[in-house]
């Protein structure tokens, strides 16, 4: 389980998180907010890639969390296949046999050919980016993934081809993004409102708390 | 002040962070040949000229006044003890050191180092030490290879143009012959290059916010590898020959 206790952070008289407090233990938490509101913070916190001014997070021994970036970040100089077994390249005692098969069965899962594997990530569309990014952040099988605006800025149909593939891994996490759309093709059911660093439970997207004016 | 000490400490923290020696050895190699074997042509070029220029000059200076073999000898000290390795490493600060710091700085700014934390892979293991330890292999030999092609550039032409067959300019690099000369060149560019590479890999951890700033990284490694270089050769002048 992962408890985020009373985290508060602060950017000059900026507060973007408040008091923030909740809990992740086997679905898939949805956090939603404007641009701006203080969603990537609060993961950057949890993965500990940023410090909280109060508050702390609790993960249980043992258990391992996977990231997606907002921009993806992959390494531009490794293909797709290197890219997405970096981490066991670098951190697990497997040998090359062995990472090589538990990189065909990830782009099994995820739909990637033998030929996608080879090809350079520059040259891979935004959308293909993410897929990437999933696959490296999956290919550990960490017990949680924390999805940073996952379908940020792709057409529609490769929008859906995320959700369904997120849909489709249903692994526990976090993940933040300014679409109601985004939520809807997910099918999530915890879903928390960010907004002038409070959260607060929504009963559902379409809730009456999201005006018009926030999320269309 | 901080910042200096920060700049001090990190290739030490970078060359002792843990990691798999393995995954090391193989980035090690990649920049070892990026720096080195890419590099040759630039040596080569550089090299030659400098040969030219150092003994067309030094001609200009002694010809009237000391014995023909002079000439190699004082060309041969010169590109041996100060302009071989001062030249190498301001070619290759030029050439590869600018090159660590945007390359660092734009994996800063897309959050590919973020990544590597998330994965639990020191980027100081993965992006540092491959190269500072490259570069220390790497940069003695360009300036080995630099002298040899001055030399050779030199004693060619103080053949065709000075008179001075190659074989007098070559008893004057080796008469007499300091072995201090030899290996001093060789310490200062170890040192040259263990300070230059930190200095490409820190101002590139440096970095945040855009394109801007990835170009003032760069610009900011080599003004400092620059300097760095100069003082450093300073220092070594004092130590081993006053």
């Amino acid at each position: 389980m992962i408890s985020i206790k009373n985290i508060t952070k602060q950017f000059g008289n900026l507060v973007v998180l408040d008091n923030v407090s909740f809990e992740v233990s086997n679905e898939l938490v949805v956090v939603l907010g404007p641009t701006g509101t203080g969603k990537t913070v609060l993961l950057k916190i949890i993965i500990g890639l940023a410090e909280p001014d109060t508050g702390k997070i609790i993960i249980n021994e043992g258990e391992t969390i996977g990231f997606v970036f907002q921009h993806s970040a992959l390494f531009d100089s490794l293909n797709v296949r290197e890219n997405i077994a970096l981490p066991l390249k670098e951190q697990s005692s497997l040998t090359e046999k062995e990472i090589r098969a538990r990189v065909e069965s990830v782009a099994k899962i995820l739909g990637l050919s033998a030929d996608f594997l080879k090809r350079n990530v520059t040259a891979l569309s935004g959308g293909e980016r993410k897929i990437v990014a999933i696959a490296r952040a999956i290919i550990n099988n960490p017990n949680y993934i924390l999805y940073d605006e996952p379908t940020t800025g792709l057409d529609p149909i490769t929008h859906d081809r995320i959700c369904e593939i997120i849909k489709n891994l249903s692994k526990p996490g976090i993940l933040v993004t300014h679409s109601r759309e985004t939520i809807k093709r997910i099918g999530a059911k915890n879903i928390f409102l960010l907004k002038s660093g409070k959260l607060n439970k929504l009963s559902s997207v379409d809730s009456q708390e999201l005006t018009k004016e926030h999320y269309e | 002040m901080a910042q200096l000490v920060e700049f001090l400490v990190f290739p030490f923290r970078s060359i002792f962070s843990s990691g798999r020696g393995s995954q090391t050895y193989e980035r090690f190699i990649e920049h070892a040949y990026e720096i080195g074997v890419n590099s040759i042509p630039l040596i080569l070029i550089v090299g030659a000229f400098l040969g030219l220029v150092t003994t067309v000059q030094t001609s200009y200076q002694i010809s009237s006044m000391f014995p023909k073999y002079f000439l190699g000898l004082t060309v041969g000290r010169m590109m041996m003890i100060e302009l071989g390795p001062v030249l190498t490493a301001l070619s290759i600060t030029g050439r590869c050191v600018s090159a660590f710091a945007a390359e660092i700085g734009t994996m800063k700014i897309s959050e590919q180092i973020d990544a590597l934390r998330v994965m639990k892979i020191s980027p100081e293991n993965y992006l540092v030490k491959p190269r500072i330890l490259a570069m220390l292999l790497v940069l003695p030999l360009l300036n080995a290879i630099m002298i040899t092609v001055s030399l050779f550039a030199g004693a060619i032409f103080a053949q065709i143009f000075f008179q001075s067959n190659i074989s007098t300019f070559f008893y004057g690099i080796t008469h007499p012959f300091f072995p201090r000369d030899f290996w001093v060149s060789f310490v200062k560019s170890i040192f040259f290059a263990f300070w230059i590479s930190s200095a490409g890999a820190y101002f590139g951890f440096q970095v945040s916010g855009g394109a801007k700033q990835v170009g003032r990284a760069s610009t900011n490694a080599v003004v400092i590898s620059t300097v760095v270089i100069l003082i450093l050769d300073f220092i070594a002048a004092i130590l081993f020959f006053q």
